[in-house]
């Protein structure tokens, strides 16, 4: 008859790792005593026990994340503010980089009055072009959402990182319509408008994210 | 579920870390950090350090990120970090010092409510009475995936040790969700060997 099993043995059972007899506590190099435990040749009790260990494992695997306090994050940054990269602001901010680097272009169009005499007056924007709004409106949601990501509060979903990427992408595009040679109107249009609604999901996402955050029970 | 082996780190946020992106920083603190502060409350039982643990843990990627040379292994190098923090916490004469000798709850089932959060409670109020560095060997196996081997390596122990604490730690485990005053395992008692 097979001795009855320690609970070790029934752990290692459970884990699929193999039972060591003790000798490696004995000391000295020789290598410990390696054996196979055979579930079916368990008695009745080994056998419920290891289904106890099984199921407590499941349990211990199901407790849920903690979210720690929103202060964690804040104390983070406050930590790491002026450090933590040796690059520039620029390039810590991508989605930052092509608002502002826009947003500069989009000036441009706003206040260049075309029919306006050189060392005239300065009444104030004279062209109204929708992708100038657009950019605006761009930039007035980054500043919203980099002010919401200083302080998150719950589990990132995957529609957030796939929103965040598709603007990354119409970023992309909006560079390399910029860098060739005579920019097609309405394909900028189109593109700043994408990434205006792509900037107002994400902005919704988080929003509703800010309301609910959740208790842990 | 709460282990590190289920979040998943899109490739693109982590080479945003390496890079000191700010906005990556802020979408892997909000899905790393409920994974870090649940396995340092559970280990730890104590919610100050454990906040504590996600912050360094935090403080330390954002600082070094840019020294890794894979992001994808990120997530590894986090989970690595965490538990250093929580390990060295453990080992403080301060935090061993507050820990009071645990006792067992006179009751751990009080039937109240649904049965899947019921259960989840009764396994948190078992492991906060075990000995801490049983909840670490615990979790770092159990939860985490760790071999004995490694947590050997982490604590400064042996294999074995590991081993025996896990039995231990399951012994007790048993005795308390049955509600048994003596379940008859062995968990503490030699080994007997075994056929093969």
């Amino acid at each position: 008859m097979e001795p009855k099993p320690t609970l070790s043995d029934l752990l290692a059972l459970r884990d699929g790792e193999r039972v060591e007899a003790d000798a490696a506590g004995a000391g000295g190099d020789r290598e410990p005593e390696v054996t196979d435990l055979d579930p079916d040749r368990l008695d009745a009790a080994s056998r419920e026990t290891l289904a106890e260990l099984r199921r407590m494992k499941a349990e211990l695997n199901a407790l849920p994340p903690v979210t720690p306090d929103p202060a964690v994050w804040e104390a983070i940054q406050e930590r790491t503010a002026g450090g933590g990269s040796k690059r520039g602001w620029l390039d810590r901010f991508p989605l930052a980089t092509a608002a502002t680097v826009f947003l500069a272009a989009a000036l441009t169009i706003v206040l260049w009055d075309p029919t306006a005499e050189p060392g005239g007056s300065t009444a104030g924007p004279q062209v109204q072009d929708p992708v100038a709004a657009l950019m605006v409106r761009s930039q007035r949601l980054e500043a919203e959402l980099f002010t919401r990501a200083a302080a998150p509060s719950v589990t990132a979903t995957s529609s957030e990182q796939a929103l965040l990427y598709g603007i990354a992408d119409v970023d992309a595009q909006l560079n390399a319509l910029y860098e060739s040679e005579g920019v097609d109107a309405s394909e900028r249009e189109r593109l700043w408008r994408q990434r205006v609604a792509l900037l107002e999901s994400l902005a919704d996402v988080q929003r509703g994210q800010a309301v609910m955050r959740p208790a842990i029970y | 579920m709460a282990s590190f082996a289920d979040i998943h780190l899109d490739s693109g946020i982590a080479r945003g870390i390496v890079r000191g992106d700010r906005r990556a920083q802020a979408v892997a603190y909000r899905l790393m950090s409920p994974t870090i502060m649940g396995m340092a409350v559970r280990i730890l039982q104590d919610e100050g350090l454990a906040q504590e643990v996600v912050q360094d843990t935090f403080v330390e990627l954002i600082d070094k990120a840019h020294t890794l040379k894979d992001p994808a292994a990120l997530v590894a190098w986090v989970r690595r970090v965490a538990v250093n923090h929580c390990y060295m916490r453990l080992r403080s004469p301060w935090h061993k010092r507050r820990s009071p000798d645990p006792e067992v709850p006179e009751q751990l089932d009080d039937s109240n409510g649904d049965e899947r959060l019921q259960g989840y409670r009764d396994m948190e109020r078992a492991l906060a009475v075990l000995p801490a560095e049983t909840r670490l060997v615990i979790w770092l196996h159990d939860v985490e995936g760790y071999t004995h081997r490694e947590i050997g390596e982490l604590t400064g122990q042996t294999a074995s040790y590991s081993k025996s604490q896990l039995a231990r730690g399951y012994g007790k485990l048993t005795q308390l969700l049955r509600g048994d005053e003596d379940d008859g395992t062995q968990a503490d008692t030699v080994r007997p060997a075994c056929s093969p």
